[in-house]
């Protein structure tokens, strides 16, 4: 057992709200400089959707990830060892700026600027890039926000032309059936991250006490082979100073006691960060599983962190006390280990990101009856005064389940559908328990298919619905240089704030 | 009768002769004082490589009256030390060197030595009396010298070159140090290849006369025989030259241009798919939901 600390994420996606707070919390702190206009680190998706860049889980296209060969083993799709020398300086697989979008601003001086004329003065897009007027914008970070221009870029969301039948595609097109969710996407700081293996000068690395994903900038060397590693697409290359830059996970905030800019900001309150303790032995064993048991695997290597065995381990690693403790109370082990609500996105990269969603239970199949539009009609279970969840939600939902399967299992529909019929569960408990309109042997057999207790759909509950700050955010205290058990007093926030800002620098030598 | 503008002329010319006269004299006595016939014989060894007396230019100028072209000083030390001539930026020796596209060796003669050369040089190659007579023939300037010594076998020559064939008195065979076309050799020394084109017969003169070749061929030297197959074989290989010396320029931009080309048409096969946009394809292409 090598026991290491991971500072983890879940995402609630039945919570987000596409606001887009969260990217421009990120956007305002760490990417308004040059050459990072066009960076995301964080973004907000709509799905069914294309993404940003256009088409990133399409890996034919863009070779991130892993995948296994003949024999099992582990290869980077993106190229092997003599792949890498003969394309170092050739790098085969990049989005061009394009798959991403010309960032731009406005002209707004010309607002007040412009001289008295019989049209109102207009601000025109500017590009950031070239500085040029652009006539047309034709692409943007969420060009295709809630289903826009969905005929084009629905149509081509990389899990709709895998997973789903000609039928199934045919019935999500239809407008009554009509459905779409949104997907905050940041760096998953993988634990085999693809980002790192591709890397040829060792630029990138994992840090040892939270396993966050970082990039030197003062080792980077500009091959890019990261930004086509990262079957994410989660690194980025600064053209202006030519190094690849990514989501650092707002670690001077982790350092000093606050969450990530966008987890704070988060309007719809989705996000919960953690620390979990994981077996570094089992990594490449997990990431060479098959398809459907990716998931089971990835999950297996989270450990209980009540194990005393566990807890020496992670002290033989020199993980603090103060970890240990925060990994006891993480509220990302509770969905994804206690509950099994969470999944990694997009399991089949191999990368074990640490990232995890709560799938969204999108709304069930609605039809038109008597001319009225009813969320629940297309049930023939359901008696047209009844709304709300029952045993058949799942498999009426409006997105096939097969579609949400090639987002978080890697196309294991069965295990897709246990996570649905948990959420169920909790709805129908709860909903019995409030509103108490539900049938008891239908709450009864709702539990016991989801192997929920009422005592768990309460806890599940809480900490969905009624979180405090402190629940949702459990961020050990970090001494990055010193110590990292708890014997320091709490730190002042501003201590760690860099007098130089983002970017590298080095000390001038000084004589005296 | 000549008219008067004709006849001031006329004399013009006789004073001018008679101070050239006088100017010879004064020369040809002080040069006398070295030894004209040891410096006949240095000059064979050293200088006929690259000049003639008489014979016209060849590598280096025709000295034919050298000695009232340049002052006596001015030559002494020019002989004596060339590269620090060019280097103190004399603008005869910068001039020289510019003519004939290189600088002339040092030689390491002594001080008299240098004398003897200048008086040889003063007495118009003909106080060498034989010595100067041989080495005129062996700088093989004249036409018929030339005609003479063509007469040797290339393939013997190559064989010599080589090393197949030994020298019959010992000296190393020319290619541990020197390169021809197709026969290789080494690098030590410059590529011979076109080297007769540049120099004619009088190339086969240098292993006796310069350094560092010199001291191992005047103690081993090349027979007649010898020097004839080696210049046959080098007229040879410079003839079969010829198609580049049309323009060795030409023909590198040439294959620059089809090697730029081949290589393009290569690379665009090999990385046909790279940044292929994503986007723009797909905004444009066919795949899209119609009712």
């Amino acid at each position: 057992m090598d026991i290491r600390a991971q500072v983890s994420m879940v995402f609630h996606l039945d919570k987000c709200i596409g606001c887009h707070t969260c990217s421009i919390a990120c956007k305002n702190i760490w990417t308004d400089r040059q050459g990072t206009e066009y960076m995301w680190w964080n973004n907000v998706e709509t799905k069914p959707g294309t993404g940003y860049p256009t088409q990133w889980e399409d890996q034919e296209k863009y070779k991130g990830g892993w995948e296994r060969d003949s024999r099992g083993r582990l290869k980077l799709k993106l190229q092997g060892r003599a792949g890498a020398l003969t394309n170092i300086f050739y790098n085969p697989s990049l989005p061009t700026l394009d798959d991403y979008y010309e960032p731009w601003t406005y002209d707004y001086k010309n607002l007040f600027d412009a001289p008295e004329g019989d049209d109102q003065p207009t601000a025109r897009a500017v590009s950031l890039v070239t500085g040029d007027f652009m006539d047309t914008l034709e692409a943007g970070p969420n060009w295709d926000d809630d289903l826009g221009g969905s005929e084009v870029y629905a149509a081509n969301d990389p899990n709709i032309l895998k997973a789903l039948t000609e039928n199934e595609q045919q019935a999500v097109r239809t407008l009554e059936q009509t459905v779409f969710f949104y997907l905050p996407r940041i760096c998953n700081h993988c634990l085999n991250p693809g980002c790192v293996a591709a890397c040829p000068t060792g630029a990138i690395y994992k840090r040892g006490e939270d396993g966050i994903v970082l990039i030197s900038q003062n080792r980077c060397r500009a091959w890019r082979m990261c930004v086509s590693g990262c079957p994410y697409k989660k690194t980025y290359f600064n053209w202006s100073t030519g190094k690849s830059e990514k989501c650092i996970l707002c670690y001077p905030r982790l350092e000093s006691g606050q969450p990530p800019a966008c987890f704070h900001s988060c309007v719809g309150r989705i996000r919960y960060i953690g620390m979990v303790l994981y077996d570094a032995d089992g990594i490449e064993q997990a990431a060479r599983s098959n398809d459907h048991g990716l998931v089971d695997a990835q999950k297996a290597l989270i450990m209980d962190p009540f194990d005393p065995e566990v807890i020496a381990g992670a002290k033989r690693n020199g993980v603090g006390d103060s970890v240990v403790a925060a990994a006891q109370v993480s509220p990302v082990y509770k969905f994804v280990k206690t509950w099994g609500l969470a999944l990694p996105l997009h399991p089949e990269f191999r990368t074990l990101p640490m990232l995890f969603y709560v799938p969204p239970l999108l709304p069930v199949i609605a039809a038109i009856r008597d001319g009225q539009y009813e969320t629940t009609a297309g049930m023939e279970s359901a008696p047209a005064d009844e709304t709300g969840p029952n045993l058949n939600t799942v498999d009426q939902a409006r997105l096939p389940l097969s579609y949400m399967a090639s987002l978080f299992t890697a196309g294991n529909l069965e295990q897709m559908r246990k996570v649905f019929h948990k959420m169920v569960a909790v709805r129908m408990y709860m909903r019995q328990e409030q509103v108490g309109d539900q049938k008891e042997e239908e709450v009864e057999e709702a539990l016991r298919r989801a192997e929920f207790t009422s005592e768990d759909c309460l806890r599940v509950f809480e900490l969905t619905s009624l979180p405090t700050f402190e629940e949702r955010f459990v961020v050990p205290p970090m001494e990055r240089e010193r110590a990292m058990d708890g014997e320091l007093p709490p730190l002042d926030p501003y201590s760690r704030k860099a007098a130089g800002g983002f970017g590298f620098r080095d000390a001038p030598a000084r004589r005296f | 009768m000549l008219n008067a503008p004709s006849r001031r002329r006329a004399q013009f010319k006789q004073v001018l002769l008679v101070l050239a006269a006088v100017g010879l004299g004064v020369s040809i006595t002080d040069a006398w004082a070295a030894d004209a016939a040891a410096g006949g014989t240095l000059f064979k060894q050293k200088c006929a490589a690259c000049h003639t007396i008489g014979g016209g230019d060849t590598v280096g100028p025709d000295l034919a009256g050298v000695t009232e072209r340049r002052d006596t000083a001015w030559l002494k030390s020019w002989i004596a030390d060339p590269p620090g001539m060019i280097a103190s930026g004399d603008p005869t020796a910068t001039q020289l060197k510019s003519k004939y596209g290189m600088p002339m060796p040092d030689l390491g003669l002594s001080e008299d030595e240098i004398a003897n050369v200048i008086a040889y040089l003063a007495s118009g190659g003909a106080g060498g009396g034989q010595a100067s007579a041989a080495g005129a023939a062996e700088a093989g300037s004249t036409a018929a010298a030339a005609e003479s010594e063509s007469t040797g076998s290339a393939e013997q020559g190559e064989r010599l070159f080589t090393g197949e064939a030994d020298f019959r008195n010992g000296g190393p065979a020319c290619s541990a140090c020197h390169a021809v076309a197709d026969a290789g050799g080494g690098s030590l020394g410059p590529d011979l290849t076109t080297t007769y084109s540049r120099l004619g017969d009088a190339m086969i003169t240098w292993p006796q006369a310069m350094l560092p070749m010199q001291p191992i061929f005047t103690e081993d030297p090349l027979t007649d025989t010898e020097k004839a197959d080696l210049l046959a074989f080098f007229k040879e290989k410079a003839a079969g030259d010829d198609l580049s010396a049309s323009g060795p320029v030409a023909m590198l931009l040439g294959l620059s241009i089809i090697g730029a080309i081949v290589l393009a048409v290569i690379l665009s096969v090999v990385w046909k798919k790279r940044l292929i946009a994503v986007r723009e394809p797909m905004v444009s292409g066919t795949n899209r939901w119609r009712r």
